[in-house]
């Protein structure tokens, strides 16, 4: 027994708190950092070992080490926050995708297409008073005109949006995809997996993994946010991650990777499914297809939100959804329009006015043009592609106003009733008729319905985003109680580590001088 | 209940606080600046329904209303030209008394022809009057004047939509009717054909002619004939015409009253309908102030209180 003991005691809580003192001010430095987990040192003391005095044992402390570097994180909040955390993304995403769908629809604003019709089907009651006054067909010309042209817009904005997010669907190259929010999402996603692996790895090698366990566990919160995974923590401290019951990541190593493909309505590659455009591929680390089509994996987070905006789900606000309302009530319409213009029934058949080149005069003549057709070339009238038939622009007098008896040959039996406004009649009244093709319902009625659904459905949307959104709140202020950092604490540790480090040092003082007494005895 | 507090959790608390305090601000400055409850239609998807059947139900009845204008303006041109065909068949019909008393000479005879022929094309000019580019007395064929008349033969001829048949029967769907709508369902015929008031008259063929023209050429064929019986035949004719205008007149009276009345209603309706939409749509300012004035207190209370927190610190004391 020596002074040697009392000044290695004393050296080593020199160094023992010295080192609490940097854990302390590595909290305090890390105060503000996101997803950083507060280091607490956990003292002990060292091995006693064992003095014999008088012939009796007495035990002899050696001072004090450090037992552990705890790291204050709950597994248990960990995982809840993370889960939750997928729902919200939902839908943060899905309100998003809702805020934009309802602002393009703008029903309440100056220009709705409610009013558009409204004065599209106006103009004909106004022609029905002089069928034969060019003014008034100018008119029902520039009315049909500025409808037609709304529809157009609506659907060029609704799929910019649509094709924004998920690509083209006409694109055959593949190009826009490449460039679409989706894809954009499975990058950063396959980048966060390998990141993932990377910490593993290095977990297993460090001797010190508590900001490696840190660092992992904010990518895995942000990973969490864009693919509803579900993760197992292993034995040696790795943590496994599993998309459904395919797994990503095994341990240290990556098993899976996603890639996003277009959905082709058959083998020959030539036509995309319309109703479900894309799909999301899971890879092994060879290229090789575990899984061809992992949508139904994916129901939650943000890449499910992409899945259901751009998917044509039953009962849920898509691009999809509302893009295919858009267009049965345009097609429904030139339908029903061109049936008028064309097609006899028992009150006789429509009449267009013919002018004779030298004498001016004015007569009925079977009506044989459209109205309305197909911009494209294509046989389907759509809300995309629905226009003006030029041949009517060009020649007004071609709009049947009249609806007369005929002969056997289809001619008026008096042609010179070029003031019949029979079919202008109907066709103004058109609005408000039942239709076969939605259901039974008229064009007005449908109309609203659609709009009105969309805003019941974006408004539940925005609800469940408020839910949620205050629910991850709830949970990230608990997770950050239990691994955040208090100044107060820290500063009390600080001067806790301080008073010993100098009670240490005067100790040190103290067996130095009594050192010194000893070596002068000899003297 | 003990929450341990962290700098992190403590900022991100007072921000949230705040944040939310001037989310609520700018919400609300956007409804008052627009005047209305809201803008979107995801706000609040019931009341929104109730707005677009609202606002297509004020259009139609715009749009009827306007109808109705031009119905009125039909109807006091039909009034003022049977009105001044009235008056031409009265002065007919005292020539034709003073052409049936048998103690006319052939001159007086012949000038009374003169003028009750002149008044005749005054007749046929009107019925071809031309209202907004259509003939009026036309029927459906309103490019075509509804009578022509033949100098050399006498021959008038109606040329609109045939109303009524050689014998003067009515035919049945003649189709004849120019229409506006007024009312869900509710028409207005705005014309009446030409055939149905004056006939029209074949100086061939008697069994084609019938009506108020082809008694006027007989009335002027019997002055020219000084045929005072002929004469006296046709005074009863002429004053049945004069009758049927006039019950005509009352049709189209009626019409007009009828368009005034559904006016007045379209009106009224468009008054509640108004402030139905207006009490779902506009905001009411009061309260919205009331609201402004607390939201700018909450706002600057939260402001107050983060800057102080956020000021609290040991590091002040150590």
């Amino acid at each position: 027994m020596s002074l040697n003991v009392s000044l290695g005691i004393a050296e080593r809580a020199l160094q023992v708190n010295q080192y609490a003192l940097n854990v302390v001010s590595n909290n305090i430095a890390n105060m503000n950092t996101e997803g950083y987990s507060k280091k607490t040192v956990q003292l002990e003391e060292s091995y006693p070992y064992k003095v014999v005095l008088n012939g009796k044992q007495y035990s002899m402390g050696t001072g004090v080490q450090i037992a552990d570097i705890v790291s204050q994180r709950s597994a248990y909040f960990d995982d809840y926050f993370r889960s939750q955390s997928t729902d919200a993304s939902y839908y943060s995403e899905l309100a998003n995708g809702a805020s934009t769908i309802t602002n393009i629809l703008n029903e309440l604003g100056d220009t709705s297409l409610q009013k558009t019709f409204e004065d599209f089907y106006n103009s004909f009651e106004t022609l029905a008073t002089n069928p034969a006054n060019s003014t008034y067909r100018l008119q029902v010309i520039e009315k049909a005109k500025t409808l037609v042209n709304q529809f157009n817009n609506l659907y060029k904005r609704l799929m910019n949006e649509r094709n924004l997010m998920i690509g083209d669907t006409t694109d055959l190259t593949g190009i826009s995809l490449q460039n679409s929010a989706t894809n954009i999402t499975v990058n950063d996603i396959n980048t966060k997996l390998s990141q993932i692996t990377q910490l593993n790895n290095n977990m297993l090698m460090a001797d010190d993994p508590t900001s490696i366990i840190d660092a992992r566990n904010m990518l895995l919160d942000e990973l969490a946010a864009e693919l509803p995974i579900t993760t197992q923590t292993n034995l040696n401290g790795t943590i496994s991650v599993y998309l459904g019951n395919q797994a990503l990541i095994q341990g240290n190593k990556q098993v899976g990777k996603l890639e996003l493909a277009q959905n082709y309505t058959d083998t020959t590659f030539t036509k995309i499914d319309e109703d479900n455009p894309i799909k999301i591929q899971i890879l092994d680390m060879d290229g090789n297809i575990v899984n061809d089509n992992a949508n139904n994996l994916i129901t939650s987070s943000k890449l499910g939100a992409y899945l259901t905006l751009g998917s044509t789900q039953a009962n849920t606000l898509s691009y999809n959804n509302v893009l295919k309302e858009l267009n049965l009530i345009a097609n429904t319409f030139a339908t029903s329009m061109n049936n008028l213009q064309l097609n006899s029934s028992s009150a006789g058949s429509p009449m267009a006015i013919s002018i004779d080149a030298s004498t001016g005069k004015k007569t009925l003549t079977p009506s044989t043009k459209a109205l309305f057709a197909a911009n494209d070339g294509t046989s389907t009238i759509t809300a995309g592609n629905i226009t003006l038939n030029p041949e009517i622009n060009d020649n007004y007098n071609l709009i049947a106003a009249a609806r007369v008896l005929t002969d056997s040959d289809g001619n008026p039996v008096d042609p010179n009733a070029i003031g019949n406004s029979n079919n202008a009649l109907l066709m103004a009244d058109d609005f408000d008729a039942s239709q076969y093709a939605l259901g039974g319902v008229s064009i007005n009625t449908y109309y609203n319905n659609m709009i009105t659904k969309a805003g019941a459905q974006a408004n539940a949307i925005d609800l469940q985003d408020g839910i949620q959104g205050d629910i991850v709140k709830q949970i990230n202020t608990d997770r950050v109680s239990i691994m955040g950092v208090n100044l107060d604490e820290e500063l009390a540790d600080m001067i806790k580590y301080q008073r010993a480090y100098e009670a240490a040092a005067r100790i040190f003082t103290a067996a130095s001088e009594m050192m010194q007494l000893l070596t002068r005895l000899g003297q | 209940m003990h929450i341990r507090q962290t700098q992190i959790g403590q900022t991100s608390q007072l921000l949230e606080y705040m944040t939310k305090s001037q989310n609520d601000l700018v919400v609300l400055q956007n409804k008052i600046s627009t005047k209305k409850n809201f803008q979107n239609i995801a706000e609040n998807p019931i009341a929104v329904g109730q707005i677009l059947n609202l606002n297509g139900q004020l259009n139609k009845l715009a749009n009827y209303n306007s109808n109705i204008e031009l119905g009125q303006s039909q109807m006091e041109i039909n009034d003022t030209t049977l009105n001044q065909i009235t008056s031409n068949l009265q002065r007919i019909s005292e020539l034709a008394v003073q052409g049936a008393t048998g103690t006319n000479s052939a001159e007086s005879m012949n000038s009374i022809k003169q003028e009750v022929d002149q008044l005749i094309q005054g007749l046929i000019s009107l019925a071809n009057t031309k209202y907004n580019d259509q003939y009026m007395f036309s029927g459906t064929n309103t490019d075509t004047p509804a009578y022509t008349y033949n100098p050399t033969t006498g021959a008038i001829t109606y040329n609109g939509t045939k109303t009524i048949n050689d014998d003067g029967t009515k035919i049945a769907n003649a189709d004849s009717q120019r229409k506006i709508k007024i009312g869900d369902g509710m028409y207005i015929d705005l014309n009446v054909a030409g055939d149905e008031l004056f006939g029209f008259y074949d100086p061939n063929d008697a069994t084609k002619s019938t009506g108020l023209f082809n008694s006027l050429s007989k009335l002027s064929k019997a002055l020219g004939d000084g045929d005072y019986d002929g004469v006296a035949a046709e005074i009863d004719n002429v004053t049945a015409g004069i009758d049927s205008i006039s019950s005509q007149r009352a049709i189209f009276g009626a019409n007009a009253q009828r368009m005034t009345m559904t006016q007045t209603s379209i009106e009224d309706t468009q008054l509640l309908l108004t402030s139905d939409r207006s009490s779902i749509q506009d905001l009411d300012l009061i309260s919205a102030y009331s609201d402004l004035a607390n939201y700018t207190y909450a706002y600057q209370a939260s402001m107050q209180i983060s800057s102080q927190l956020m000021n609290l610190s040991i590091l002040n004391y150590i």
